[in-house]
This record gives structure tokens, sequence and C-alpha cells, in this order.
């Protein structure tokens, strides 16, 4: 029965009114799960450790009198004892510096030459520990923790100027072992080292202390030192006891934790204006679609009553009307899941690209999103597709 | 089936109606077998009057019966179910689809009863002589050609009262002798009623009972 009533009801007029409507509810239903998709994963990239206690590296000042007499900028043990009685300290960590040199072949990944250094930190002190940290005399492999600032100098520094492909942070995890040439006092061992994480808040490169103490004892100097750096667990990084001393004791602090702090505070204000106006647009394609789809039933009201006339109940009307309606919204649903995986797979490298890690994949919540938006869509419709049925019958 | 227009006035004809009206302003009943014609001058109401039949208008003072059913009270439901099985129309303006074929405008029809079949309706097309003009939009159809294919397709369904709204006015005198047959064959295998308004004419049909509407 259904191809006289398409007959009735499509007119190339309503074909030209439905394509219309399509179009403004395909553009606001991708806007709406592209900012919802976008602002989660911004959100996320930027507060990463929004749960995590806080950490604070210390140093001493380096001045003028440092380079001029060889004297190391570094913690007497009495200078630490002091540091951990502090109230606002809740534990401290202490830097092992490698005395021994380091130099690593490069491969096809990371394809530089260099001499290294390393620094090791208590396995608590690193917030998120990587799978296959750790070390012991035997095995394959040196884990490496490497700082993600290092990374971004690579990729918008190094490899820029000298014309290397720049490298994510996933391509790093994935590529095969360094060789790396560790020579000292006491010899020469050729060891694999491999990244295995990043940590946005040790500026280092970072490998387990057993490896550090067991090379340091083996290969390097095996002296005792006293640690450069220190880490420590405050309980607020911003109480004032906690500036007076630093300043008292001539300490220096990494700051750039609170303005990263700062920038993802703004990123997120940028996300939230941006899913404002998604939720804008998707209001207004809405409407755009209610009123088309008004359009499409008052021209096709005296179709509609003749078949009321003709012993048509409103019921079956309403059921062919709704099939299709679903059948069309369906449709345009599914062009714009394509859409979206498209413009996501676009998004999403052109972020990875820029060196900003963000994960493949689509946000249960736009899924949700995208359903509540189409039930909405569909259901005020419906109600106003009854309504109009009814008002002619 | 039984309809009865108690002292109905309609709402544009209040203050105008004659005293020797058999219908407005008085009982009269409408009794399923039995044919009726309802003849008056233009604008008297006999649009009107089958409207009112139909469930279309509510504009009236009195109150309509169908079967003891105030017509005012019966739902939407009960008006489709009346329409599909007991009552069917010719409206003075035809109302086809315009947009649509001759064929098609039987098929919308024709789609609500699953009894029907294509070759009684092609019989019938051929009968009143359309068949040539049957895959033609109704909009390039002449008048009476557009009449026809009405008649045909208040004859589709089942019916005890048939409602024709003065629909023979422009009919090709050929064709009318061909259509009355078919109608009457029709009205008499369901023994149902033929309830036709006209100027006075009778088209060659017969009808147990003639009221003046005003």
């Amino acid at each position: 029965m259904n191809s006289t009533l398409h007959k009735i009801f499509r007119s190339k007029q309503t074909r030209g009114q439905f394509l219309f409507a399509g179009v403004g509810f395909l553009l606001g239903l991708l806007m709406l799960l592209l900012s919802t998709q976008l602002y989660i994963q911004v959100n996320r990239l930027f507060n990463p450790e929004t749960n995590f206690p806080d950490f604070i590296i210390v140093s001493k000042k380096v001045s003028a009198a440092n380079t001029f007499f060889m004297a190391r900028a570094e913690f007497t043990p009495e200078q630490l004892e002091d540091l951990s009685k502090q109230t606002f300290v809740k534990q401290i960590g202490l830097f092992k510096a490698n005395q021994f040199a380091a130099w690593s072949y490069g491969n096809e990944v990371i394809p530089i030459k260099t001499e290294l250094f390393f620094e090791s930190v208590p396995d608590e002190m690193l917030g998120e520990i990587p799978r296959k940290w750790g070390w012991e005399e035997g095995d394959d492999f040196v884990p490496v923790v490497m700082s993600q600032d290092f990374l971004n100098l690579y990729n918008f520094g190094y490899a820029l100027a000298k014309g290397l492909p720049q490298i994510s942070k996933s391509t790093v995890m994935l590529a095969p072992a360094l060789r790396v040439k560790i020579y000292g006092p006491q010899g020469r061992i050729y060891v694999n080292m491999k990244i295995v994480g990043f940590n946005e808040r040790i500026p280092s490169m970072l490998v387990p202390e057993s490896f550090m103490d067991w090379a340091n004892q083996n290969i390097g100097a095996a002296r005792e030192e006293n640690p450069a750096r220190v880490i420590m667990q405050v309980t607020n990084p911003a109480a004032p006891d906690l500036l007076e001393y630093i300043e008292a004791e001539g300490l220096q602090v990494n700051k750039d934790k609170l303005q990263a702090s700062k920038a993802g505070g703004m990123v997120k204000v940028a996300m939230t204006v941006i899913g404002i106006i998604g939720v804008f647009f998707v209001l207004l394609s809405l409407v755009i679609f209610t009123m088309n789809f008004k359009v499409v039933l008052a021209e096709a009201k005296d179709e509609i009553r003749l078949l009321l006339q003709l012993g048509y109940t409103t019921q079956m009307l309403g059921k062919y009307l709704i099939t299709n309606f679903v059948k069309f919204i369906s449709g345009v649903a599914l062009l714009t899941s394509g859409l979206l995986a498209l413009a996501l797979w676009q998004v999403q490298t052109f972020f990875v690209e820029s060196g900003l890690e963000l994960e493949g994949g689509i946000e249960p919540a736009v899924i949700v999103v995208g359903l509540i938006f189409i039930t909405v869509c569909v259901g005020i419709n419906v109600w106003s597709m009854q309504r109009t049925l009814h008002r002619y019958g | 089936m039984l309809i009865t227009y108690h002292h109905i006035t309609p709402a544009p004809l209040a203050g105008v109606i004659h005293s020797q009206s058999d219908i407005w302003d008085t009982e009269v009943t409408f009794q399923e077998g039995t044919s009726y014609l309802v003849y008056a001058p233009s604008g008297k109401g006999k649009s009107t009057f089958t409207h009112i039949m139909y469930g279309l208008r509510n504009d009236f003072v009195g109150s309509a019966t169908v079967d003891g059913q105030d017509t005012r009270k019966i739902t939407r439901q009960t008006w489709a179910a009346l329409r599909q099985e007991k009552m069917s129309i010719v409206f003075q303006d035809l109302r086809l689809f315009l947009h649509l074929t001759a064929w098609e405008n039987l098929q919308v029809k024709a789609q609500l009863y699953s009894q029907v079949k294509e070759d009684d309706l092609l019989a019938m097309v051929e009968r009143l002589g359309v068949q040539h003009v049957l895959h033609k939009q109704a909009q390039f159809l002449s008048y009476g050609e557009r009449q026809r294919v009405a008649i045909i397709r208040s004859l589709i369904q089942p019916f005890s009262f048939l409602l024709f709204d003065d629909p023979f006015s422009h009919l090709d005198v050929t064709y009318l002798e061909k259509a009355a047959t078919l109608i009457w064959e029709k009205v008499k295998a369901q023994q149902a009623s033929l309830l036709m308004t006209s100027l006075g004419h009778e088209y060659g049909l017969q009808f147990d009972q003639k009221l003046l509407l005003g």
C-alpha cells in the first residue's frame, strides 16, 4: 500500500524540504558529536594528574661560583634532614646521577647519536609506574622513562631543523631498543635501552634505581655523592611556608606545573565555548528540522484530509509517516557517523602530528549524546506529527 | 443502518430556511435499502447535507445520529471504520489526487480492501470508458473523465449508503446510462441505499423517495 502513499507524499517540493532539513540535522549532529568527543579528550589530556599527589622538584641555585670553582650545587646530608623535617613535606626522594658516560648509537626511529645522561628516583616518586619497569642484572634491556619535554624539544626543535621525521609517543614506545655504550673508570659495556613511558613531572631521563646503583658501582666511579636535586611530595604546593623556606634556603623550583595547569584551564574554557556553540547549533538544527517537517506536513494537508475522508485512519497515516521519518533519520544518522569517523580521524591525525597525544576511537559518551539527540528529535517530530494528524482529522 | 436528522439547521442557513423543507429543521430518517433523491436549487445546502451525513462538518443546530449515535460524538476511529465499510461518497468537487494517475487514484482506495480484485476494477474502468486515460495524471483528465474515475472509486468499497453529491452535472450522455446501470447493480447487490442530491434531475435512476431540501 505504501507505493501509492509514497507518490502522494513525495512531491519534488517535499524532497527539497527534506534534503534541506537533512543537511541541517546532519551538520548539527556532527558538530555536537565532534565537540563532545574533543571536549572529553582534550579535557583528559590536560588533566591527567588531577588526582595525583603534588610533587615538586627542588635544586640548589646554580651561580657563577659553581662554574668557576667546579663546586657542585648539591644538598648536604644536614640540609636533607632539615628539609624532610618541614611540616609541608610528606616525603622526599633523592635523585641519583650517573657516574659513568653513555653514548647512544641511535636507530631508524630515533636517529640521533648522542651523549646521554641518566638519573633515577625512588619508584614511588614516579607517580605512574609504566609496564616493563624495573631492572635486574641479566635483563634484556634497561627501561627508560623520558620527559615529555625532551620529546617536544626533539619534535619541534631538532627534527624540524634537521629535516627528520617527527615521532609520536606511541612510535617511540614501539621502537626497537637503542644500543647504548656505557663506559667509565671500571670498563665498558653495551646495553639495550627501551623507552617505556613518559613523565610530565620530572624533566630527566630516568632509569630504574637498581640499574643506576649497579652501573655506578660496576662501571662508574663508585663513589658516594650528594644529590643535586630532590623530589618531594608536598601537602599543598601553594602553601606560604613552603615558598618562604625555598626563598630562605636559596632553592630553585620547577614552576611549570603551575603554568601547565593554567594552560589546561584555558583550553578547558575554549572547549566549553565550543561545546556551548555546539549545543546552540544543535538546538538550531533541531528547530530548522522540526519547522521543515511541519512545512512538509502542512503542504500535504489536503492530501492527508482526503485520505482520512476516504477511510484511512490517523493511525495508518501516522504509522506510515513515522516509519518513513525514522528511516530518513536513521539514514542521516548513519551518514553522520561515517562523516564523524572521517572527521575524527583527520582531527586526531592533526593533533598527533602536532605532538598532542589524542587516543583514537569514539568516546562512549559521544554515542550516548548522539542517541539522546536523535531520540529527542524523533520524539518531538512524532509528537508534532500526531498533533497535526489529529487537527486535520 | 439508520441515519436520522433531528431538527438540523446548518449555521450558514440559519434564518433562511423555508417551512416546506423536508429535511432542515424537521425530523427525517434515512433507511438502509431505500433510495433518496434530495433536490434543491443552488445554495440551499446540498453539499452541507451530504457533508453532515459523512461527518465532515459539525456547524449545525440540532443533531444527526447514525444508528442512534450522535455524529458529533463518534470518534475518528469509528468514522474511519464507517467510511471504510458503511458509507461511500462521490464529492461534488470529486476530490481526486490530481498528481496521481487515474489508476493510482483507484489504488489509494482499493488497497484498503484485501478482497478487491484487479480484474473487477478493470471491468468497471472499461464499462465507464476511462481505460484510455488510466495512466494519465488526474489533472490532465477532462471533467467528465474525472467524474467517472470518482464514481468507480466510490464503488470499490462495501457500503450501506452511497452518497452522491450532485456528481452528474457534466457527465456525457453516452456514459450516463452506463454509469447509472453500474451504480444500480452495486446498490442492489448490497441492498444498500443511494442518496443523491441534485437540482432536480433524476438522471435515469429510480428513487423511492424524493425530498425537497429547501
